[in-house]
């Protein structure tokens, strides 16, 4: 690097660009102005910069100018940030170090990773902040760390020592970092279609997300023993999955028309089913549409707690799923259900299944797409009734009833969906919903079915089939986690 | 005059334009000092030499280069100009530091800053070399004082304290051994046991000889344009130069040119300076045409007239008031 100083093998494995930016720093005292003459970017954006997780668009550009000054090659630079699609709500904000590895000036991205507590070379601690005041070390480039590189922002102690900061030696073995590393990698890369995350992951600790369990269970590759999953929820909640079978790669022309009429067929379906499975649901259903519209003040009959509450989510289901201005609406007969009249949407695109293809650019011909949004919309719909039902149960504690539409986006209960090829190149769909929230409320769950149709054209009857198995609203004996079949025809359970 | 001289292409040539040096045997002997210094790995020594003798020219073309030959290219070698200011100004010195360095970043507002930024940048360098060892050697040092070398101490100890070691080989006027004796006087000892632990002079020539290689230089070892094979004699005289002129040929008689036009005082041994043979020989290049060479030789005439005109009479009058010892002989 000619006028600057820059060792000639500068890049440890593994090493943050963070830690080799501070070293940048450390080595040449560039002022504010030099920094931006060098990177030839305008300051607030330099001083924007995350040093963390590489960044996509603009951002992606403006670090690529730093990758060039501090001559990291492709890998390097990938090995040295962590990928913000994958990893973003799974990072501490601010930087994380091993003292051991401090010592050695040195750090890596993976001890940014919550999931990550210790140091997987050296076993100790990973500490938050400065280990000497423990106040917050930013991730970002800001420019007030121009004055104090390589040292705390607050304290000004030097993180490491000069020798070493000019040596930098290695730190050993880092076959431990490399496996974390190339997990998160392959996370990060694994082509999949999925829904948004799960609603109730944001409440909990974020390395309480059940997302990276699933994907472990379902990639079938597990995580280092350094990596701390929490595999709880996954075991609490309801795991759903079904293969697509063998593939297949006609094309099947199906117009938007019919998937809405094929939607409006497994909405149908799947509310006769709740209804079969509620007793005396007519009756139920009829006291309390009248108590909404005020229009008859005769008490309700009395009934179990559990009718009630099955009763009124039904109510509230139907009211969502079709649209309904008022109660009376529940004795008129919808003879089509389309997009117009009714007013739940289902958020083909957020689940990544859009005409695009899935987030990561999905590679499925357009039958195992199709296949795969009837599971997902029926994973939605079962969502919905999930949540009518915590509503009703609010309400049948409370005695205050009121109709409301229950926005899937809101859902504290809607699953998280994925797609996913196997290790045999099958299309598999994978479902998780969380116990928490559900709980006590006589969730709905999966039983076994039998007879799930194979590839291609069976991936029609499949549907049906999927929504006459998922619910048992009111059998807490079969409340338990139970998958449907790998291979779509005969249904297992997941460990 | 020479014709060659009036062609576009000849306003380039080294020669013309003085971006040249020649090896001598003083530039070889300054060389092995400097080596066996660094060898020693000494803190600080000083060569010092009468103006003229061509100590710019040797730090400036000769040194890196042959360093870089002997140590394979793993010894970072620095070079500064120092510029004499009125008042001393820590800044301005870090400053023309960073600057002959070449580092990116030359200006800052503090300089512990550049203090920072210098001795980590010839620490790296010594590390990207594969050792720990790195040369600073400062031209016109006769002009520097204490506060300079207290800079310069600073430097040495930032890099001490990072595990690199800086020889710092200051070159300059014969002033340099002035300015031992002042260290001496005021009690700055420290210094001297830093940066003057070790001196030697720089000579010139000092006899036929020696000047005959220099001249064969030209004749021989110069070549001009690159990988052309053509010296600056052949360059010059093409057709003289087939025939078989040899500026080098000359050197008996321009040698008792010199030693006829230098001092003789008593006790006084000639030193010839680089810069009046290089006039010298510049004046016959370019006032003596390929035609004439061809058909007749130089006369002692000719040459004396070129000696004059480099005003070497006068100077060595200058240098022989000199005491011998500053003059190293």
């Amino acid at each position: 690097m000619a006028g600057l100083a820059w060792p000639n093998k500068a890049v440890r494995p593994y090493e943050s660009l963070w830690c080799l930016t501070q070293r940048f720093l450390w080595l040449n005292r560039p002022s504010r102005s030099d920094l931006v003459h060098t990177i030839k970017l305008p300051a607030e954006n330099i001083f924007a910069l995350s040093l963390i997780c590489g960044e996509e668009g603009k951002r992606r550009f403006e670090q690529e100018s730093l990758r060039r000054l501090l001559h990291l090659s492709d890998l390097q630079w990938r090995r040295a940030t962590l990928d913000m699609s994958a990893v973003a709500s799974q990072t501490c904000l601010e930087m994380r170090f091993c003292r051991e590895c401090l010592t050695y000036a040195y750090h890596t991205v993976v001890f940014q990773l919550l999931t990550v507590t210790h140091c997987p070379v050296h076993g100790g601690m990973l500490v938050r902040g400065c280990p000497y005041c423990d106040k917050e070390i930013p991730t970002t480039f800001k420019s007030r760390l121009l004055r104090t590189p390589f040292a705390c922002p607050h304290c000004k102690r030097a993180l490491a020592e000069a020798a070493v900061i000019m040596d930098s030696p290695c730190i050993g073995p880092h076959h431990e970092i490399a496996k974390i590393a190339t997990w998160y990698r392959w996370v990060a890369g694994l082509p999949r279609a999925e829904s948004r995350p799960l609603p109730g992951a944001s409440k909990m600790p974020q390395i309480d997300s059940p997302v990276l369990p699933l994907l472990e269970l379902a990639g079938r590759r597990p995580a280092p023993g350094s990596i701390r999953l929490n595999r709880q929820p996954l075991m609490e909640g309801s795991l759903l999955s079904a293969c697509f079978g063998a593939r297949v790669f006609w094309e099947d022309e199906e117009s938007c028309f019919d998937r809405e009429r094929r939607n409006a067929a497994c909405y149908k379906s799947y509310r006769r089913h709740l209804q079969r499975r509620i007793p005396d649901v007519h009756r139920l259903l009829g006291a309390y549409a009248r108590r909404l519209d005020g229009v008859c003040d005769e008490p309700i009959p009395p009934s179990s707690e559990e009718a009630k509450t099955a009763a009124f989510a039904l109510v509230l289901f139907r009211n969502s799923m079709e649209g309904w201005r008022d109660a009376h609406c529940f004795y008129c007969r919808h003879t089509r259900l389309s997009a117009g009249t009714r007013g739940f949407e289902i958020p083909f695109e957020s689940a990544g299944l859009g005409p695009h293809g899935g987030i990561n650019r999905f590679p499925c011909s357009r039958a195992e797409r199709q296949w795969l949004l009837d599971h997902f919309f029926c994973e939605a719909i079962r969502g919905i009734f999930a949540e009518a039902l915590l509503r009703a149960r609010e309400m049948v504690r409370s005695g205050a009833y009121q109709m409301e539409i229950l926005a899937p986006s809101e859902s504290e209960t809607r699953p998280y969906s994925l797609g996913i090829f196997d290790p045999q190149e099958r299309l598999e769909f994978w479902s998780l919903r969380l116990g928490k929230g559900t709980k006590g409320a006589n969730r709905d769950s999966e039983v076994r079915a039998s007879g799930a149709g194979k590839a291609g054209v069976r991936s029609r009857l499949a549907l049906p089939l999927l929504v006459t198995r998922i619910a048992a609203p009111l059998h807490p004996s079969l409340a338990a986690p139970i998958s449907s079949s790998r291979d779509g025809s005969a249904p297992t359970s997941v460990p | 005059m020479n014709l060659i001289y009036q062609l576009p292409e000849s306003l380039d040539h080294p020669l013309v334009r003085g971006q040249y040096a020649l090896y001598t045997p003083p530039i070889e002997e300054f060389i092995a000092t400097v080596c066996e210094w660094i060898d020693s790995r000494v803190t600080g020594g000083y060569i010092y030499g009468v103006s003229r003798l061509g100590k710019s020219r040797a730090v400036r073309f000769w040194v890196e280069r042959r360093l870089s030959e002997k140590y394979h290219g793993q010894l970072p070698f620095f070079r500064m100009v120092y510029k004499r200011h009125d008042r001393f100004s820590e800044f301005e010195l870090l400053q023309e530091l960073l600057e002959a360095s070449r580092h990116r970043y030359g200006k800052s507002k503090n300089r512990n800053i550049m203090l920072d930024r210098l001795a980590r940048f010839y620490a790296m360098r010594a590390k990207n070399a594969g050792g720990n060892h790195v040369v600073l050697m400062i031209d016109e040092a006769q002009d520097m004082r204490d506060p300079e070398y207290r800079t310069i101490c600073n430097l040495q100890n930032a890099l001490d304290s990072l595990g690199y070691q800086l020889t710092v080989i200051s070159v300059g006027s014969h002033e340099l051994t002035y300015q031992h004796e002042v260290f001496i006087q005021t009690g700055d000892i420290h210094l001297i046991a830093r940066f003057m632990v070790r001196d030697a002079p720089f000579r010139g020539i000092r006899n036929a000889d020696e000047l005959r290689f220099v001249l064969d230089g030209y004749d021989a070892d110069t070549e001009w344009p690159e990988q052309s094979g053509i010296s600056y004699t052949h360059y010059f005289f093409p057709h003289a130069f087939e025939g078989g002129f040899r500026i080098a040929k000359y050197s008996r008689e321009l040698w008792s040119i010199f030693a006829e036009m230098g001092p003789h005082s008593p006790g006084y041994k000639l030193d010839v300076p680089m810069e009046h043979i290089a006039k010298t020989v510049e004046g016959i290049f370019r006032n003596f045409s390929d035609d004439r060479m061809v058909e007749e030789e130089l006369t002692q005439g000719d040459l004396a007239g070129e000696v004059e005109k480099t005003a070497y009479r006068r100077h060595m009058r200058a240098i022989s008031l000199i005491p011998s010892s500053a003059r190293g002989r």
